[in-house]
């Protein structure tokens, strides 16, 4: 699905990834832990095509085509999807018509018809419904007044509407009182499927107590220093990252 | 330039019926001329035309295109006035709440004269021609007998490309009543000074959709009175065109009133737009909010300008202006201006300006979702407009 080799990376000016490594097979679950600044949004933001962010040398495979030499646009339509940190606001264009925009953008690029408007609303209303989360979301602006557990919800729908093969979650549960972690939790859960691989960024194994990872890697400095089972984020809970660092 | 009137009374479109005026109406227009034709054409001196190019006032070769007709209104009770070359056209069957009658039968009382004082006569003076050159217009009365979705469209049809037609209505919206107003510029280079009384608790809910043309050209003034309670919502979108400049000029007659307006103006290629708004606070415990937003393209310009004038007394004013623009080239230019001038203690006021580019962040956003970078601006730009939308 996706093989990251060699990676350095800049965001702006500043080098962020030092010889990054990653590789990630269909339907797995890889949970990025590292403490801050050590580039883990960085390396989302890589992914999905960032503009400030930039490679300097390696290489990054998805589904056997250069992920770098995509725009985001075309990341996203070959299935790439990046659940942000900080959502961005965009009032005066609601849910729905933006859900829509992308989906149908997407299917372009795939060279499918566009889903008239009736069939979409069925097929969101299908997925609001199985995620647990109210149908009101689809009738407001994209994030407007939303509380920070709404706009990562948000996120989970999206991409639950989006179907992406590929899913990079940054630091989905900042910011989440234990009810919404839920709540984005089992919306992951119910999209894992032998065909979608997560990356999940976080700092906290809190996460992974609700989505269950089948490799932990910690990233200090741009570099994977050290991967394991998930076992590597409860050795993380209790001693920290300053034994990874030196 | 030896005097204003030679050169603009040639630029002007005349009937090939001469108008009889009320003697005290000609005496109006012969004064207005007067003052007028001792001052100097409009440049880049003055404050309201530092950012426009008012040479484009006396370009000689316009556009002849007419603009593709948007739906004119909805409403069941609406009243189309259609401003042309030949006059005012209006269908004679109208409802009981809806007077109509040309301006020349304007009484006396009812004629606002514009500020020709020294200070003001040159910032104003292509306005204010419309005082000497009128040629026709429209004297409309809404009584309070109006329904909830009364509507007067005023269209502005003006099959004269090159010449300037000068148009002046006077629309009262008589006490307790409440219309919408929509002026809709479908063609013509037009001059057009609108004297708006809102009466006590009166509501006025206006738009102004002025979508030009490249070789398009269009003036207003519009003035609002208000009289006690009344209230006002204006809402302006003015897009392209070869030149736009709109002043929007506003006082408050007694208390209690409030004026909001929110205007979009959007310029390409080498459009010159400039959007004014004065407002004089002169009474106690009045509202004025002012939400401008603006994008600029090409080579386009843009001038926003909102200024509140609080006279002494005048407590309990409260206003907010806000400006937010939007270059989209490098090359195109905005100047954005709020501006406050406060001569009492008890006022709340905030007012801000700001200037940049499409952000970045929500861009990628959009397009990491698998939106295309045209269509991702696209939507950007609709988002950035629906903060002006009021109305």
């Amino acid at each position: 699905m996706l093989e990251i080799k060699n990676i350095y990376a800049k965001a702006g000016d500043t080098e962020i990834l030092k010889n990054l490594n990653l590789s990630v097979k269909p339907g797995e679950v890889h949970a990025i832990m590292g403490p801050n600044g050590s580039g883990k949004s960085t390396m989302g933001n890589l992914l999905a095509g960032m503009p400030h962010v930039t490679a300097t040398s390696g290489s990054v495979t998805y589904q056997g085509k250069d992920l770098l030499q995509m725009e985001p646009e075309e990341r996203a339509a070959e299935g790439v999807f990046l659940a942000f940190q900080y959502p961005v606001e965009i009032p005066g264009v609601n849910n729905m018509y933006f859900l829509r925009t992308a989906y149908n953008a997407q299917r372009k690029y795939r060279g499918e018809d566009n889903l008239d408007s009736a069939a979409f609303l069925r097929m969101v209303k299908e997925k609001i419904k199985q995620l647990h989360m109210s149908d009101d979301l689809l009738k407001r602006p994209v994030n407007v007044g939303f509380s920070g557990g709404e706009k990562k919800r948000n996120e989970v729908f999206q991409m639950a509407v989006l179907e992406p093969n590929l899913a990079i979650m940054d630091e989905t549960d900042s910011g989440l009182d234990i009810d919404a972690l839920r709540v984005v939790a089992d919306g992951v859960n119910q999209l894992r499927s032998p065909d979608r691989s997560f990356v999940i960024i976080t700092h906290y194994q809190r996460l992974l107590d609700y989505i269950e990872p089948d490799f932990v890697h910690v990233l200090v400095d741009g570099e994977i220093v050290k991967s394991g089972t998930k076992k590597l984020a409860l050795e993380l809970e209790e001693q920290g990252y300053g034994w990874l660092e030196s | 330039m030896a005097g204003l009137k030679v050169d603009w009374l040639a630029a002007a479109y005349q009937p090939a019926t001469e108008v009889r005026w009320p003697d005290w109406m000609q005496a109006k227009k012969q004064a207005a001329l007067a003052t007028l034709s001792t001052l100097p054409g409009p440049s880049r001196k003055l404050e309201l035309w530092r950012y426009s190019d008012a040479d484009r006032l006396q370009k000689s070769e316009l556009d002849s295109a007419a603009n593709t007709e948007r739906e004119l209104t909805t409403a069941d009770n609406a009243v189309v006035i259609n401003l042309t070359t030949q006059g005012v056209d209006f269908d004679r069957n109208l409802p009981d709440w809806l007077s109509l009658k040309p301006i020349q039968e304007l009484p006396e009382n009812q004629w606002l004269d514009m500020d020709l004082s020294p200070a003001l006569a040159k910032e104003l003076v292509v306005q204010s021609l419309n005082q000497g050159l009128f040629t026709h217009g429209v004297v409309v009365d809404v009584s309070a007998q109006a329904p909830q979705d009364a509507t007067v469209v005023l269209r502005y049809d003006v099959a004269e490309f090159n010449r300037w037609t000068y148009l002046r209505n006077v629309i009262n919206i008589e006490k307790n009543a409440a219309v919408t107003i929509d002026e809709h510029y479908v063609t013509g280079r037009i001059n057009v000074v609108n004297n708006y009384r809102v009466a006590q608790n009166a509501r006025l809910t206006r738009h102004q959709h002025n979508v030009l043309h490249a070789g398009q050209q269009h003036v207003s003034l519009q003035h609002f009175t208000l009289a006690e309670n009344a209230y006002v919502e204006s809402q302006n979108r003015h897009e392209s065109g070869n030149l736009q400049h709109h002043i929007h000029w506003v006082d408050f007659t007694a208390e209690q009133a409030e004026y909001r307006s929110g205007s979009v103006n959007k310029a390409g290629h080498n459009s010159h737009i400039a959007d004014i708004v004065l407002i004089n606070h002169a009474f106690k415990n009045n509202i004025s909010d002012v939400t401008h937003r603006s994008l600029a393209d090409d080579s386009a310009q843009i001038f926003n300008n909102a200024k509140a004038v609080v006279a002494k007394g005048a407590d309990g004013s409260e206003i907010t202006q806000d400006l937010k623009n939007i270059l989209l080239s490098g090359d195109a230019k905005i100047a954005s201006k709020p501006e406050l001038e406060v001569y009492t203690d008890e006022v709340v006021a905030a007012h801000g300006s700001t200037i940049g580019a499409l952000d970045e962040n929500v861009l990628f956003f959009l397009r990491s979702r698998g939106i295309g970078l045209e269509q991702a601006k696209a939507i950007m730009m609709v988002s950035f407009e629906q903060e002006a939308i009021i109305c």
